[in-house]
């Protein structure tokens, strides 16, 4: 058929087609398009000549087999395509008994009639041909093993390539590879499927000089492999096995800055941070070297994501219903003082490696030594004012220079080995050696109502200390057969000992009494504590909707405690032992504590009920006296938590806990000490259990449609038997004792809600958060009971903005009302704090940009202190270079040169005031640059 | 594996002429065993190292697809008991539902994301399949392997049957000349396959969509999913990795 009698034809059957769309239904309007074509035919089997019902006809491009339309076969094996672009196709009719029907055809008219197709019933195929090769090929079991350097390919090749260079391999042109004369079917990489099920993906993805090994083998079926019965079908399979040392590469990063002397009084500011990281297959080595004086202390937290050891901490583990359960363990907590670098002036210096590894992935080992040294200088400007009967107040004022130089070396290591699919040990060591000197130089007084000064006083502290503090811990895990049957047993062991020397000057005058007390004393001191403590823990599930938890926990805890002190004799050494002064204390605790909990689970509410009791055993002797402190108590700590997850998205949660609260060896028999002539401490040895009660309730939802979230908490806490101080003042001279006793009547009461969305239009996000808190806390003054409140409500409101690349904007409200009252005075102190932070960041041609961060702090005045407001401003100019790998900026901090922190705090009758100097206005230059190996050489 | 045409021993015994009408089924429920490596699809932080150790390889669950008369729900079985996972991975997927009218050429979909279900309806993605001549038996059919490209560049390798009357498959995949048994889409580290076709007790009743006051279209979805996932990985600040994560998210979202 040429093309003009096709128009014809076309044409024609068009204008019958209008004639007939007259008559008939309008739903034939699809067929009206010209130039559309149509076949029609009939299938039949070739023996007994009866129609095929069901038979698929599809029509398919000859180019690249695009199917383009098909149909099924009617009862009477006929069967009927329309609406078909005219051109070449393959005609397909397939059959399930029946062998495919494949011819090329062109469609040109509207309703083609074919000659009838005649299937033939499948007979079966000849098995592919055995391919014999000439090389002895490696053979692991039933695994062929093909060593990949021993092919020769081109530098760039793809594994395609190299498959085709193996012997009893082959690849046809359209990517279908053969091994041993059987079509492949799955292509794995390093063992693991969905590289692409395809064979084709793998081998032409991955770069030849990336394969060590190619195997081949048979794999069995799914079906057989997920029931376990054998069922002897197999599939040829090739794994490619990678080389290791393939998946490699680094990155890191430099920064450095550097500026002028702030004043005349510091040093020159600088800040430098190195961070490298390099990995080879699993095995990562990172470095940092961080130094600087402008309060940077420690990785920043994405940092330390990268190249330190993550949180090594925290361990995650998931029980058997898919719940995730965090365990933080320790932290340093090796009683070493905080310091927050954002007070005061910090020169530091912290150095770490991180090295970790992963065998197998069932063995890992992380080992991580990290240096820290901190040279920090601080000045502290400290107002209290307690509340007495009345109108009367005592007010004192201190002023402390402090100076600590600290140096501290950590190693940790930690060992994880899945043993099999049921166990799996974790051991973990540690070692922390701190070596510190400091000293701090106070000075104060005290005043009463009037305002006459009761007290002075000058006082001289300086320290030489090491510490050490080892640690180890163990934790083993198993799974038993029966699902959701678990047990652990962890232990944890902890060593700290610490022994050094304090040398105290002080002068303390007493003005009501013309008294005055001059020490010059020296103290040796050694303090070690060991701890050891177990815990087993078994599951047990009782049904589906039940389950049971058992535990048991023993612990151990002994130390001593060694301090002498000795005054300055005339000849001006220190040598004469005061006994008034000396401990010598051993500490022996003993405890061990059963526990049971009950989980329920099912649908959309899930319950745990418990309870923990423990017996503990207390020992203390004071050597120097002799005397014996025994202790015997029982402890109780009942829990229930409720989850009701409603909705998708909505859950209410409802906890609540009791625990007893011990009192501790410094509030029983603290150490004699006489550092502080106007505030002192005695012990209560016939203190008793306090109990507290926890209730939380918390319910959050999330609209992801909407954008929009929201939370609200409520806290209360009561505490019964609560330790609390008993003060005694002498007004006269302002001499206070302290002294812990139990006392009911404690509770705090806390809400925090909050709720987060978009405006869609203005594309601002917006951010509101209400909350407030309630204390009640009972004290004792002079014998006689006090309450004091604390009324905290405020909120906070933040709105954003932002367009990449061209702008961040935020802005910042954090409000607050306080208002605190004494029982026993009429004085009552009530004020506003308004926190404002503004962030603006805005780019130019993407490469520069200009940030600026203004916090504005108000601070209403008080009875007793006035109104302070100071306003924070950094700003930093930056320009990139090369997408980012380098950058040049120029920063200022504190523009406004208003730098100052003052926080206000009230509790138990006393309000204080603190304010801690901090670095003022500097400005540096710096220069970063981020990289990492160009091409990652790794395979993905 | 024998073929998993579960048959009352009674209809096979009386009925011997109707066995040859099951070669072509028009009536079925099959089974699907769903596998994704949730381990392939983490990056490489502590976090989600950390994660990786608690959690196992792959992701498995079953959904069964039932079909009768032109109508078909795909939906969400049960998981594999012996492979836990954390509820905030499971939640959303147990109540996504597919329903498909292939006559109308209509879908009903209920697409949960991140715990707010999304009704969808919508005409059933048309996808230009490439029939290659691979074929495989899945759960006792002989499958012939078909591919597409969806999203402009994710491929699907499809294996269906032409013993299964319906031009249907898992999720919201359709239009080859039969039914799809097994798919894998190595970009999503997805797999699905066949693993039981019963032809008794299917309740017809039971294939209807999921109902809702409100219906969106899956334009409007995948614009929700961009604008929303723009703000979770900032443009040029992303790397590769999150790029990937956020496309297998919205990939997946909209499946």
């Amino acid at each position: 058929m040429d093309f003009w009698e096709t128009k014809l034809s076309d044409k024609t059957n068009l204008m019958y087609r209008k004639l007939l769309l007259f008559f008939i239904a309008s739903f034939f309007a699809a067929d009206l398009f010209a130039q559309s074509g149509g076949i029609s035919g009939s299938v039949k089997d070739t023996s007994t000549h009866a129609s095929i019902e069901n038979a698929v006809v599809a029509l398919l491009t000859p180019k690249d087999s695009v199917l383009k339309a098909f149909t099924r076969v009617n009862a009477d094996g006929s069967f009927s395509l329309k609406n078909i672009p005219p051109g070449k196709y393959i005609l397909s009719v397939t059959h399930p008994v029946f062998a495919e029907f494949i011819d090329d055809i062109e469609i040109s008219s509207p309703d083609q009639k074919l000659s009838p197709i005649a299937l033939t019933p499948k007979s079966k195929l000849l098995e592919a041909v055995i391919l014999k090769s000439g090389n002895p090929i490696h053979l692991r079991g039933d695994t062929t093993v093909y060593t990949a350097d021993s092919f020769k390919v081109s530098a760039n090749a793809n594994v395609e390539e190299l498959l085709k260079k193996m012997p009893g391999i082959q690849v046809d042109k359209n990517g279908q590879i053969k091994a041993m004369g059987e079509t492949v079917q799955t292509v794995l990489v390093d063992g693991e499927e969905f590289f692409g099920d395809d064979p084709g993906m793998a081998v032409k993805n991955i770069r030849a000089d990336a394969v060590k090994e190619v195997q081949v083998f048979d794999k069995k079926s799914e079906q057989s492999e997920f029931t376990g019965i054998d069922d002897g079908k197999t599939k040829k399979t090739i794994n490619l096995k990678l080389k290791e040392d393939k998946k490699k590469g680094y990155f890191g990063k430099i920064d450095m800055a550097g500026g002028p002397k702030p004043v005349s009084s510091l040093d020159p500011r600088y800040n430098s941070n190195i961070l490298l990281s390099s990995f080879k297959g699993k095995r990562k080595i990172s470095g940092f070297l961080l130094n600087g004086n402008t309060g940077q202390d420690g990785l920043s937290w994405q940092d330390e994501q990268k190249y330190g050891g993550g949180n090594d901490n925290m361990t995650m583990s998931m029980d058997d219903d898919g719940a995730m359960m965090f365990m933080s363990r320790g932290g340093s907590a090796d009683d070493e003082p905080y310091v927050d670098a954002q007070n005061g002036f910090i020169t530091n210096v912290n150095a770490g490696v991180q090295y970790s590894n992963k065998w197998n992935d069932k063995t890992t080992v992380n080992l991580s030594p990290k240096y820290n040294s901190q040279v920090y200088n601080n000045s502290v400007q400290t107002y209290t004012q307690t509340l007495l009967p009345g109108d009367s107040v005592l007010n004192s004022y201190s002023d402390q220079q402090s100076h600590v130089n600290r140096h501290n070396i950590k190693i940790k290591g930690t060992y994880d080995v899945k043993i099999d699919s049921a166990n799996s040990l974790k051991l973990t060591a540690g070692t922390n050696f701190y070596h510190t000197t400091s000293n701090s130089n106070t000075t104060g007084n005290s005043t009463n109502t009037a305002g006459s000064v009761l007290n002075d006083y000058d006082r001289f502290f300086s320290t030489d200390k090491d510490k050490t503090a080892l640690s180890g811990n163990a934790i083993f895990k198993h799974k038993f057969k029966k699902q959701r049957r678990t047990f652990s047993l962890t232990a944890d062991w902890k060593t700290t000992s610490s022994d050094g020397i304090n040398f105290q000057r002080s002068e303390n005058n007493d003005f009501t009494n013309s008294f005055t007390q001059n020490i010059d004393q020296k103290t040796d001191f050694n303090t070690v504590s060991n701890t050891l403590q177990s815990q087993v823990i078994y599951t047990e599930p009782l049904n589906k909707k039940f389950s049971l938890e058992l535990g048991y926990r023993i612990g151990l805890n002994n130390g001593s405690n060694d301090q002498v002190s000795y005054s300055k004799s005339i000849s001006g050494k220190y040598e004469t032992a005061i006994d008034s002064l000396t401990n010598n204390f051993r500490q022996n605790i003993f405890e061990h504590s059963p526990s049971a909990k009950i989980n329920y689970n099912y649908k959309k509410l899930k319950l745990n009920v418990g309870a923990a009791v423990s017996f503990s055993d207390f020992q203390l002797k004071d050597l120097s006296n002799g005397n014996t402190y025994n202790r015997n108590y029982s402890n109780f700590s009942p829990s229930a938590n409720l989850t009701y997850s409603y909705k998708a998205n909505h859950n209410l949660r409802v906890v609540y806990s009791g625990t007893t609260v011990q009192p501790t060896i410094d509030q029983l028999q603290p150490l004699r000490k006489n550092d502080d002539y106007f505030n002192q401490y005695i012990g209560n040895p016939g203190l008793r259990n306090a109990f507290r009660h926890n209730f939380n309730i918390n319910h959050g939802t999330y609209n992801f449609l909407k954008d929009m979230w929201t939370f609200e908490s409520l806290n209360l806490s009561l505490t019964e038997n609560d330790i609390i101080n008993s003060r005694t003042i002498n007004y006269s001279n302002g001499k206070t004792i302290t002294q812990p006793v139990n006392t009911n009547g404690n509770m705090y009461l806390s809400f925090w809600t909050g709720t987060g969305f978009k405006l869609k239009k203005a594309k601002i996000r917006i951010g509101i958060f209400p909350h407030g808190s309630f204390s009640r806390t009972a004290g004792i003054l002079n014998g006689a009971k006090t309450f004091s409140k604390d009324l905290n409500l405020g909120g906070s409101a933040s709105v954003s903005k932002s367009k990449d690349k061209k702008y961040d904007l935020s802005l910042e409200s954090d409000f607050g009302y306080t208002s605190d009252k004494a029982s026993q005075s009429n004085t009552s102190i009530h004020y506003n704090a308004n926190t404002l932070r503004a962030d603006a960041t805005v780019y130019y041609q993407k490469v520069w940009s200009l940030n600026g961060h203004y916090e504005l702090y108000t601070r209403q005045k008080t009875a007793q202190s006035p109104a302070f407001n100071n306003g924070l401003l950094n700003a930093r100019l930056q320009r990139t270079f090369s997408k980012d790998e380098y950058t040049v900026y120029f920063t200022v901090h504190d523009l406004l040169n208003q730098n100052n922190s003052v926080e206000r705090n009230f509790f138990n009758s006393v309000y204080t005031e603190t304010r801690n100097e901090r670095l003022k206005r500097y400005f540096m230059v710096g220069f970063a640059w981020n990289f990492k190996n160009k091409a990652p050489v790794a395979a993905k | 594996m024998t073929k998993a045409i579960i048959l009352s021993a009674g209809i096979s015994l009386l009925c011997a002429p109707q066995l040859k009408a099951q070669l072509f089924l028009d009536k079925a429920q099959i089974e699907y065993e769903v596998k994704s490596n949730i381990k392939k699809t983490m990056g490489n932080n502590s976090w989600e190292e950390m994660l990786k150790d608690n959690l196992p390889t792959f992701k498995t669950g079953y959904y069964t697809f039932t079909f009768s008369g032109g109508k078909s729900l795909y939906k969400f079985d049960h998981w594999d008991e012996k492979a836990k996972l954390p509820e905030w991975m499971r939640k959303d997927d147990e109540s996504n539902t597919w329903y498909l009218d292939h006559g109308a050429g209509k879908m009903y979909k209920q697409e949960n994301i991140f715990g707010s279900p999304f009704n969808i309806e919508d005409s059933i993605p048309a996808l230009e399949w490439r029939v290659t001549n691979e074929s495989r038996m899945i759960a006792g059919f002989n499958c012939r392997k078909a591919v597409t490209k969806i999203f402009d560049s994710v491929y699907v390798f499809a294996f269906y049957t032409d013993e299964i009357m319906i031009s249907g498959g898992p999720v919201s995949l359709n239009g080859l000349p039969g039914m799809i048994l097994g798919v894998t889409i190595p970009r999503l580290y997805t797999s699905w396959i066949a693993t039981k076709v019963s032809v008794n007790g299917i309740n017809v009743a039971d294939i209807k969509p999921s109902e809702s006051k409100k219906y969106y279209t899956n334009a409007f979805i995948r614009k929700t999913l961009d604008d929303r996932t723009k703000d979770w990985w900032q443009g040029e600040g992303a790397t590769a990795e999150q790029k990937q994560q956020k496309n297998r998210f919205i990939w997946g979202a909209l499946l």
